[in-house]
């Protein structure tokens, strides 16, 4: 309790303190630098690593809020709006649905949720699965929002035993292997 | 030394003091806190330097919580502005800090919608003042060339010099439309103009670009250079500001064929600025066209870590390929088409050079590129349209084309290559050999594939005027 009302109290300060440099920088420096073309995309970025001293295999799902939201929805039938925000169950539902593990010969890797995060335009999924020893290969296949998006792209990034492999995922891809 | 909230001036004197408010009655409770006793576990961080000296030890500490991270920092100085210009409904400028911020915090994450959200804040803040907010209009302008709304942002530049003659800054960021939409007699005339006054940071970028789109590199080289030293000095440019300037000196070294150069230039940049994915995109670049697959893959997996960008999936679906892994290779091709399917409006240069290249959707790109040429005619269109054209089977059009990108003698070994590879469908043997051997001695690395591909030609073409 004592350490809990320490943090709390940590975080005041933190938040009290005078923290926002920035604002003394001249407004068009922020134009000084010409800018690149940017573009409007539709994806998502999922991490999968191992937590060795967790034994457990975890994930981390970004996706873009409004389009997350609209999926969720149509899925569940719940009218959620990026206002309202989703419930946990409902958000990694949808994440467990999207996402299939293999590990080798055995079934799908069953996950667990661990919450979701929402940061500026994006929601944070979390997702564990306990496994003894930390694989040396998976088989992964990530199908979020190609329901809304012939053109969504999803990426994961396996992280197994000191090796990292992208993997990229289209509407009509099933499982691949990596790292 | 601990650094002040932005300070509100004139519009609310009383936010500052608030502020000191708050703090005190922190610390008060801190006090209290510690009064109670009790074993402040995960606290154990050094003083700073400016905390009270009345307080004890423990307070120190407590005193000493994190500071919040860049990237917070910039955060709550957009919600700081955002709530402003909610308090003070003519308060132009916040909204402009608004715009400011949020643009730098799109160049940051790559996020797009950050473009869309500074284009928002800098028009409500003309729509507060239309006058004398030259620097707003100057980010409007940038959230429109990020858009690729080359015309439109060409309007808005041109008002802003026009309501603010002799202003460099100014008249660089016009330069700047000018050279993107391919209107170079006025880039001309405007970088010339440009150059008699005195630089700063917001012009060297620009003129750097134009110095070297034309063919002097040397000048482009030193402009950068002193850039790089001056973003480097200046008090409130961002690690991401400095870590650009490196980029754009590390590009010029590669299309220039210094390649150790280029790589110390983008490692300079990642050493300022880690996670730019810019940066980790360009060296996924030079390390396919060195053949270090490996490292392009490793870059790439940074890239896409932040961003799906199209071009890099390219990369890697390259280096797959020379890796010999054809699954993987045509994956990524396949990620890459599809995403750029999705595209509104004209395709980026690198992605339609890339379809062509992979004899994809090539009758799409000669469209999408004439249609582009209608409202932005500059070499690099011209180039894009020549080499669709090219890959279509049409190659005097190409060719024609092709003389319109060759047109301000741009040193850049692609545009020699694509020359040369016109001229040698046409059958124009002596042309095609002069423009390969061009490229291959620019840079005999401008790309993973095709200067091999322009060695073959060369040695075939030799071989047939041997005979």
């Amino acid at each position: 309790m004592q350490s809990r009302i320490a943090v709390e109290v940590g975080v005041a300060i933190a938040l009290a303190w005078p923290t926002a440099p920035l604002a003394s920088r001249p407004v068009h420096l922020s134009a000084s630098v010409p800018m690149h073309e940017m573009h409007a995309m539709h994806s998502s970025v999922t991490r999968v690593s191992y937590d060795g001293a967790a034994r457990a295999l975890e994930v981390s799902m970004r996706l873009f809020t409004d389009d997350f939201t609209t999926a969720v929805s149509r899925r569940t039938g719940t009218r959620y709006t990026v206002a309202t925000g989703m419930s946990d169950d409902a958000v990694v539902a949808y994440a467990r649905a999207a996402l299939s593990v293999r590990d080798g010969t055995r079934p799908a890797v069953s996950f667990t949720g661990c919450g979701q995060r929402r940061e500026l335009d994006f929601t944070w999924v979390c997702l564990r699965a306990a496994l003894p020893d930390e694989p040396a290969q998976v088989d992964v296949s990530n199908r979020a929002l190609h329901e809304l998006f012939d053109d969504q792209v999803n990426i994961v990034q396996l992280v197994l035993r000191g090796r990292t492999r992208t993997l990229v995922f289209t509407r009509d891809d099933g499982m691949q292997r990596g790292p | 030394m601990h650094r002040r909230l932005p300070t509100p001036g004139a519009d609310r004197p009383g936010s500052a003091h608030s502020r000191m408010m708050i703090q005190v009655v922190v610390v008060g409770t801190t006090l209290l806190l510690l009064s109670a006793g009790g074993a402040w576990a995960g606290f154990h961080r050094p003083a700073p330097p400016m905390a009270p000296k009345y307080l004890d030890v423990e307070s120190e500490r407590l005193f000493a919580a994190p500071p919040p991270t860049p990237a917070q920092q910039r955060d709550n100085e957009i919600d700081f502005w955002a709530r402003r210009a909610i308090e003070d409904p003519e308060s132009a400028d916040a909204l402009s800090r608004v715009a400011a911020v949020t643009l730098q915090r799109s160049r940051e994450t790559g996020d797009f919608n950050d473009v869309l959200r500074a284009e928002d804040a800098a028009r409500r803040s003309l729509a507060r003042r239309d006058q004398r907010n030259g620097a707003t209009r100057v980010l409007l302008a940038s959230t429109l060339l990020a858009q690729h709304r080359f015309a439109d942002a060409l309007a808005v530049a041109q008002r802003l010099v026009r309501d603010n003659p002799g202003v460099p800054a100014y008249l660089a960021m016009r330069g700047e439309t000018e050279m993107e939409t391919g209107d170079y007699d006025a880039a001309r005339a405007t970088f010339d103009t440009v150059a008699r006054m005195p630089a700063s940071l917001s012009v060297m970028g620009r003129r750097a670009r134009w110095a070297e789109l034309t063919g002097h590199v040397a000048e482009s080289r030193q402009i950068l250079s002193r850039a790089i030293a001056d973003v480097s000095a200046q008090v409130g440019t961002t690690p991401e500001q400095v870590a650009w300037f490196r980029l754009r000196l590390g590009d010029l070294e590669f299309r220039a064929g210094k390649l150790r150069r280029a790589r110390d230039a983008y490692d300079a940049g990642l050493a300022a600025w880690p996670d730019d994915y810019r940066i980790h995109a360009a060296l996924a670049r030079l390390d396919a066209a060195q053949g270090r697959w490996a490292d392009a893959l490793a870059h790439g997996d940074r890239v896409l870590a932040v961003q799906l960008d199209p071009a890099t999936l390219a990369v890697m679906g390259d280096a797959h390929a020379a890796l010999g892994d054809t699954v993987s290779a045509a994956k990524s091709w396949r990620a890459m088409e599809v995403a750029v399917a999705g595209q509104p409006g004209a395709y980026h240069r690198a992605w339609s050079l890339f379809l062509l290249d992979h004899d994809r959707r090539v009758g799409d790109v000669v469209a999408a590129a004439r249609a582009e040429l209608e409202t932005r005619h500059d070499v690099y269109g011209w180039d894009v349209y020549a080499w669709a054209l090219h890959r279509h089977g049409d190659h005097q059009a190409a060719r024609d084309a092709m003389v319109r990108a060759l047109a301000l003698h741009t040193p850049d070994a692609l545009l020699y290559y694509h020359a040369g590879m016109i001229e040698r469908a046409l059958g124009h043997s002596a042309a095609a050999a002069q423009w390969l051997e061009r490229a291959l001695a620019l840079n005999p690395a401008f790309d993973a594939s095709h200067p091999a591909a322009a060695r073959a030609v060369l040695d075939t073409l030799r071989a047939a005027s041997a005979r």
